[in-house]
C-alpha cells in the first residue's frame, strides 16, 4: 500500500460525500423547473468573417440567465415562456441585444461586429462580462490573440508559448528551453490541444518558437490546475488553442514578413454562409544568411522550420456541422554536407457537431497525431548512421453537453486513445559504416476514459462544478519480449531481474486511476467572487529528459511494468474581483499541489538508445504551492497587466540528497512580469515587458583533483545545491500602422522591436571548466542564451 | 553513437543561438568535505606505475593538494602474487615488481591516516587494435577551427560484447591532453565488424611530417564509465548542460570511519601504432 500523506484518509470519503450532497441539490434544481420553459439556442459569428466566437456571453435579460458559448460557439438557454432582451457580449465587439418573443424552442444565430477601427488600436476592448468572474474555475486564464500579437516577441515573431510565460503562475526554464511550467509542474506536464489534437513537441528551432502560427489561431484558454472533468492525461494544465475555421462571406488574405520568418494566411468561402477554408503557412529563412559567409560548410547549411494548416468546414444542415483540419510542422537541419536533422508534428482531425435537440449538443472527433524525428550522419567513414523515431496516436472522442435547465448543464462522454511508440529505429548508412542495426522494441498503449461533469448554480451567489473522470491505461506487447524489473541501490543504476515473456498483443499492464475534480465559486457581489477547487490528474506519458533544456530527440514513454502513472492533486483557493465595467480586474490565488511518482535520472544516465532505461530512472514525490496575483487594465489607451507569483517547487526523489526535498530545476521563489501596451497615437503603439524573476537552481562541485592531468569536478552529490542570479528582461516594440480609410480592405503594418533591451546577459545555466588560458586553473562560467539586445523588424499586411 | 548524436545536437544549437554568450563569472562555492583520491594505473607496458594517494581541494582556487603519506599500501592479483608498494615522493606509490598480465585481476588495498579503503579491477583485452590510418587535409571552417590534416583510424574490433578502450594521442613525444583529445569507444553497437575510418576528435589538427604515436588502452565497463563521466564534465555546458556528476569510482571504503573516496585504480592492455603524416 502507498501512503498518501497531505491529505487526510477522511479527506475522499468527503469529497465523495460532497458530490452525493451536489448531486441532490442539482436534483432539487431539476425538480424546480416545472413550469413550462422554452430553449434559445444558436451560433454566435464574427458579422464581416463568420469565425465562430468561442466564450461569448448570452444573456436573458429578464430571466437573468447568462449562458457563454462553447468551443464551437453554440450556446444553450432555457427560459420559461415570454418576451425578453437577448443581450450578447464579447471582447472586442459591439454588445448587441434582440428582443425575442419565446412562445417555442427558437433558434438565433447571432453575428457580432468588431468594436470601430478607433477602439480596435487598444489591445482589449470591454468586455463587460469578466470570464474569470462568470467561470467557476480558477486559475482560467484566457489571452486575447491582439495581446499575443502585440506583446514584444523575440525576432519579431508573435508568440502564444512566451505570452503565456509572462502570466503569474507560469514560468520557464529560460530563452530556448521549449514549453514552459505550470505551478510546479514539467514541460510534459501540460496538454497541449490543437483542435483537440495533442502537440508533443510545441518548439520550433529546439524551443524558441512555438508551432502555433498566430495568426491562424483563433482562441486560446490556459487553465493552470483544477481542470474540469472532460480533461485529462496530463497533470499540470492544459492549453486549448483553437485555430480559425475560415471567412466564410468573403476571400481574403493577410500575412507578414519578418527578420527571421514569413507568414501567409488565405481564407475564404467555399459556399457562402455555409461552408469555408482557411489555409494557413509560415517558413523561417534565417539559414539563408549562411551562404553570405564564404564557408564551405555554412554554404551547405539549413537550418528553417515551416508550418502549414488547413482546414475546412461544412454546414452540412442545420444541427450539422463538419470540420476537417489538417496541421504539418517541421523543422529541418543540415549542417554542411553530412549531418542531417528534422522533426515535426503532424495532425489531423474531423469533428462532427451535432445538435439533437435545443438543449442536447454534441462533439465527435476523430484524431491522427504524429510525431516523429529522424537524424543521420553521412559521410564515408564508420559514423555514417540513420536513426528514426515515432510516436503515432489515434483518437476517438465523444462528448455531449446538456443544457438541462439555466441552472444546470452536464458534459459528459469519453476518449479511446491508441499510442504507438518507437522509439528508435538506427540504422548504419553506405558501405563504410562499422554500426550494427540497433532496434529499440516498439511499445503500444491503449489510453480509454469516460467523465462526468456537472456545472450547477446554487441560488443566486453559489456555483458548484464537479466532475468525476475514469482514466484507464492498457500496456500491451507490440511483439514478443522478454521485460525486466529492476532491482539495485538507491540512485544508482538498477540491473534488470525476474524476466517475464510477454507474447505479441498481450496486456503487460492495466493502471486505471479515477480523477475526482471540485470547483465552487461564490458571489460576495456583482464584481467580485471566492473561488476554491480540488483536482486529481492522472498522467501515463511520461517525458524521458536530463538535460537543462529539453531537446527534439527527447523520447516519451508510456506508463510500463516499472513506470507508475504520475498523479497529482491540487487544492486551490482564490478571490476575483472585476469592475462594473471590467477596465480594472484583479485576483488572488493559492495552490498547493503534491506530485507522485515524479521520474528523475541517476547521474550519468543513458538515456538514448538505451534497452534498460527504466534501470536509469529514479522515481520519489514532488510538491508546489504558492501564490499569484494579478491587476489586470482591459481596456483604454494604456493596458496591460502585472503579475507576481511567491512559489516553491521541490522534488523528494528515492537516492538523491539524501531523500530530502531539494528544489526543482525550473524553482523560482519570485517571479514578476509586466507588460504595458499604450496607444499614443490612433496609429502607432507603443508595448513593453519586464520580466524578474529569482534564478533557476544548478549543481555545482566544492572540489576538484586531477587525473592523468585532466581536472575532475567532485560535488556533494546533491542536486540543485547552487542558486543563479536573478533573472531579468525588458523587450519594447512599436507598431506604425498604415491610414486605414473606411472602406479600403487593404490595411499594413510595421512592428520594430528589441528583445532583451537592457542587453543583459541572463544565466541559463552554470558550468565549470578549465581555464584555457592559465594552464591548471578552472572557472565559473555563465551560459546565456540571449547575451545581448536583440532587435526585429516585421511587416504585416492584412486584404 | 549517442555521442555523436548529443554533439550534433549541440552543434546545431551553436548554429542558431548565434546570439548565445559564455563569459566567465566569480562565484562563491561552499566549502564541502574533503575526500582521498586514488589515482593509479597498470598496464602491460614496461614500468614502473604508480598509485598517488592524496586529498582534494577546493575547486576554484590553483590546487594544492594535500599528500597522504605513510600509507600502508598492498597491490597483489589472483595469479598469487602480492606486493607491499614503496612511497618513492610524498603521496606517490611505486609498483615495482607486479606485471600488468591480461586476463588478470588486480586488488589494490589501502590503510592510511584517511582510512582504509580497496579497488578492484580486471585487466581486459584489447579489443580493437588500429591496423592503419589515413588523413585528410581540411581547410580552416566553421567545423574545423583550423587547417590541417585529421587522422581516421582503422581497424577490426574482436568479437564479444562488452569491450572498451580509450585512444590515447602522442605527437612529435608529447601527450595530447586537451578534453578534446580524450576518445573514448565502446562496441555496444559495432561489435565484431571492422572499423572503417573512424575519425577521433583531436583539439588541433595534425601537420606534415607529424610523428604520430596512436596508444589503444583497454579499458573495463566501469572504467570507460570513469572516463566518459570525466568527459562529459569537460564538455559540459550550453542549452543541454546535465546535472554535475561525480566520476564513478571503483574505490570502496573498508570502514565507516573512513574519508569519502573518488578517483580509481585501473588496469589495461596498450597495443601502440605508429604514424607519420604524410
Amino acid at each position: 500500500m502507498e501512503r498518501y500523506s497531505f491529505l487526510p484518509k477522511t479527506f475522499f470519503s468527503r469529497t465523495l460525500r460532497l458530490l452525493v450532497l451536489a448531486l441532490l441539490f442539482a436534483g432539487a434544481a431539476f425538480a424546480q423547473s416545472n413550469e413550462r420553459t422554452v430553449s434559445l439556442t444558436g451560433y454566435v459569428k464574427d458579422k464581416s468573417t463568420g469565425e465562430t466566437l468561442i466564450g461569448a456571453v448570452v444573456s436573458v435579460k429578464e430571466a437573468k440567465v447568462n449562458s457563454s458559448t462553447n468551443a464551437y460557439g453554440f450556446f444553450s438557454a432555457t427560459v420559461p415562456q415570454g418576451s425578453y432582451t437577448v443581450a450578447v457580449r464579447y471582447i472586442g465587439y459591439e454588445t448587441i441585444e434582440k428582443t425575442v418573443t419565446l412562445n417555442e424552442d427558437l433558434v438565433l444565430n447571432l453575428a457580432m461586429s468588431e468594436t470601430n477601427t478607433q477602439m480596435k488600436e487598444v489591445v482589449v476592448t470591454s468586455d463587460k462580462t469578466n470570464r474569470s468572474l462568470q467561470s467557476t474555475q480558477s486559475g482560467v486564464v484566457t489571452v486575447p490573440m491582439k495581446a499575443v500579437k502585440q506583446v514584444p516577441a523575440l525576432l519579431g515573431e508573435a508568440d502564444v508559448v512566451r505570452t503565456i510565460q509572462l502570466l503569474p503562475g507560469v514560468t520557464t526554464i529560460g530563452e530556448g528551453a521549449p514549453g514552459f511550467n505550470v505551478r510546479g509542474g514539467g514541460v510534459d506536464h501540460n496538454l497541449i490541444l490543437l483542435d483537440e489534437a495533442p502537440v508533443y513537441n510545441g518548439s520550433h528551432l529546439l524551443g524558441f518558437f512555438s508551432v502555433f502560427n498566430p495568426d491562424a489561431v483563433k482562441d486560446l484558454t490556459l487553465m493552470k490546475g483544477g481542470m474540469p472533468a472532460r480533461f485529462g492525461g496530463r497533470l499540470s494544465s492544459l492549453l486549448d488553442v483553437r485555430m480559425k475555421e475560415g471567412n466564410d462571406k468573403t476571400y481574403s488574405a493577410s500575412g507578414g514578413i519578418g527578420t527571421v520568418a514569413s507568414r501567409l494566411l488565405v481564407e475564404g468561402p467555399i459556399k457562402k454562409e455555409s461552408s469555408s477554408f482557411i489555409v494557413a503557412g509560415r517558413r523561417s529563412y534565417a539559414d539563408m544568411f549562411f551562404g553570405l559567409f564564404n564557408d564551405s560548410t555554412l554554404n551547405d547549411t539549413r537550418v528553417y522550420f515551416y508550418d502549414l494548416s488547413a482546414k475546412v468546414n461544412f454546414k452540412i444542415s442545420e444541427t450539422d456541422r463538419l470540420y476537417v483540419s489538417n496541421y504539418a510542422g517541421r523543422d529541418v537541419n543540415k549542417i554542411g554536407d553530412d549531418v542531417n536533422m528534422n522533426w515535426g508534428n503532424r495532425t489531423t482531425t474531423v469533428r462532427w457537431n451535432h445538435i439533437y435537440n435545443s438543449r442536447l449538443f454534441s462533439n465527435t472527433s476523430a484524431v491522427y497525431s504524429d510525431y516523429d524525428y529522424m537524424m543521420g550522419m553521412s559521410g564515408e567513414d564508420a559514423n555514417s548512421f540513420e536513426w528514426k523515431a515515432s510516436i503515432v496516436d489515434l483518437s476517438l472522442k465523444a462528448g455531449w453537453s446538456w443544457y438541462v435547465n439555466p441552472s444546470n448543464t452536464i458534459h459528459f462522454g469519453g476518449d479511446a486513445i491508441r499510442h504507438q511508440f518507437r522509439p528508435g529505429k538506427a540504422r548504419p548508412l553506405g558501405s563504410t559504416s562499422a554500426f550494427n542495426e540497433i532496434y529499440m522494441p516498439e511499445q503500444l498503449a491503449y489510453d480509454y476514459a469516460a467523465y462526468w461533469d456537472h456545472e450547477a448554480k446554487l441560488g443566486k451567489r453559489f456555483n458548484l462544478q464537479y466532475g468525476l473522470r475514469y482514466s484507464g491505461f492498457q500496456v500491451v506487447s507490440a511483439s514478443d519480449q522478454t521485460l525486466f524489473e529492476y532491482a539495485g541501490d538507491a540512485g544508482k543504476r538498477k540491473l534488470p531481474v525476474n524476466p517475464t515473456e510477454y507474447g505479441k498483443g498481450e496486456t503487460i499492464k492495466w493502471y486505471h486511476n479515477i480523477e475526482p475534480r471540485l470547483a465552487v465559486k461564490y458571489d460576495l457581489t456583482a464584481t467580485s467572487a471566492i473561488k476554491a477547487g480540488y483536482s486529481r490528474t492522472a498522467q501515463n506519458l511520461h517525458y524521458v529528459s536530463n538535460t537543462a533544456a529539453a531537446t527534439p530527440l527527447d523520447i516519451w514513454v508510456p506508463s510500463s511494468l516499472n513506470i507508475k502513472p504520475e498523479l497529482a492533486d491540487e487544492i486551490s483557493a482564490g478571490y476575483f474581483y472585476a469592475q462594473r465595467d471590467n477596465i480594472w480586474e484583479a485576483s488572488a490565488e493559492l495552490y498547493y499541489r503534491e506530485m507522485k511518482n515524479q521520474i528523475d535520472f541517476i547521474s550519468g544516465a543513458e538515456l538514448l538508445l538505451n534497452r534498460n532505461l527504466e534501470g536509469d530512472m529514479l522515481f520519489g514525490d514532488g510538491r508546489a504551492y504558492g501564490a499569484e496575483f494579478m491587476v489586470r487594465k482591459n481596456s483604454g489607451r494604456l493596458n496591460g497587466w502585472v503579475g507576481y507569483t511567491l512559489s516553491r517547487t521541490e522534488r523528494k526523489i528515492g537516492g538523491l540528497n539524501n531523500n530530502e526535498y531539494f528544489a526543482a530545476k525550473y524553482d523560482k521563489t519570485h517571479a514578476l512580469s509586466l507588460v504595458g501596451m499604450y496607444a499614443v497615437k490612433p496609429r502607432t503603439l507603443l508595448s513593453a515587458s519586464f520580466s524578474l524573476s529569482t534564478g533557476t537552481p544548478v549543481t555545482v562541485p566544492h572540489s576538484r583533483f586531477d587525473f592523468e592531468g585532466f581536472p575532475v569536478q567532485y560535488g556533494n552529490g546533491a542536486r540543485n545545491n547552487f542558486r543563479q542570479e536573478a533573472y531579468h528582461r525588458l523587450d519594447l516594440s512599436a507598431t506604425f500602422r498604415g491610414k486605414n480609410p473606411p472602406g479600403r480592405r487593404y490595411q499594413s503594418e510595421f512592428v520594430v522591436s528589441v528583445y532583451n533591451a537592457l542587453n543583459r546577459k541572463n544565466p541559463y545555466t552554470t558550468y565549470f571548466r578549465p581555464d584555457e588560458e592559465a594552464g591548471n586553473k578552472t572557472e565559473a562560467v555563465r551560459y546565456s542564451v540571449i547575451g545581448m539586445a536583440v532587435p526585429a523588424v516585421t511587416w504585416n499586411f492584412k486584404f | 553513437m549517442k555521442n555523436y548524436i548529443f554533439s550534433v545536437i549541440v552543434l546545431l544549437s551553436g548554429v542558431l543561438f548565434f546570439s548565445s554568450c559564455e563569459d566567465v563569472i566569480e562565484v562563491e562555492l561552499e566549502k564541502g568535505e574533503e575526500a582521498l583520491v586514488v589515482e593509479g594505473w597498470l598496464t602491460t607496458k614496461t614500468g614502473p606505475h604508480y598509485v598517488n594517494l592524496y586529498k582534494t581541494a577546493p575547486y576554484l582556487k590553483t590546487p594544492e593538494y594535500p599528500a597522504i603519506e605513510n600509507a600502508s599500501v598492498t597491490l597483489s592479483d589472483d595469479a598469487g602474487n602480492a606486493e607491499l608498494l614503496k612511497e618513492v615522493a610524498p603521496g606517490k606509490y611505486e609498483v615495482a615488481t607486479i606485471k600488468g598480465v591480461v586476463g588478470r585481476t588486480y586488488t589494490l588495498s589501502i590503510n592510511s591516516t584517511a582510512g582504509s579503503y580497496e579497488a578492484v579491477t580486471k585487466l581486459q583485452r584489447l579489443s580493437w587494435p588500429i591496423d592503419s590510418v589515413t588523413y585528410e587535409f581540411k581547410e580552416k571552417s566553421a567545423m574545423n577551427d583550423d587547417a590541417g590534416y585529421y587522422p581516421a583510424v582503422y581497424g577490426r574490433e574482436a568479437s564479444g560484447a562488452g569491450d572498451f578502450c580509450r585512444l590515447k594521442i602522442v605527437k612529435n613525444g608529447s601527450l595530447l591532453q586537451s578534453h578534446d583529445d580524450l576518445n573514448l569507444f565502446s562496441d555496444q553497437f559495432v561489435d565484431g565488424n571492422y572499423i572503417t575510418a573512424a575519425k577521433p576528435s583531436i583539439k588541433d589538427p595534425f601537420q606534415k611530417d607529424d610523428q604520430i604515436t596512436y596508444e589503444m588502452w583497454s579499458l573495463t565497463e566501469d572504467a570507460y564509465r570513469f572516463w566518459s563521466d570525466l568527459k562529459s564534465q569537460l564538455k559540459n555546458g550550453g542549452l543541454y548542460a546535465v546535472p554535475l556528476n561525480n566520476t564513478r569510482t571503483n574505490v570502496t571504503k573498508k570502514s565507516a570511519a573512513s574519508l569519502n573516496v573518488t578517483g580509481y585504480f585501473g588496469a589495461s592492455e596498450v597495443v601502440e601504432f605508429h604514424d607519420q603524416v604524410k
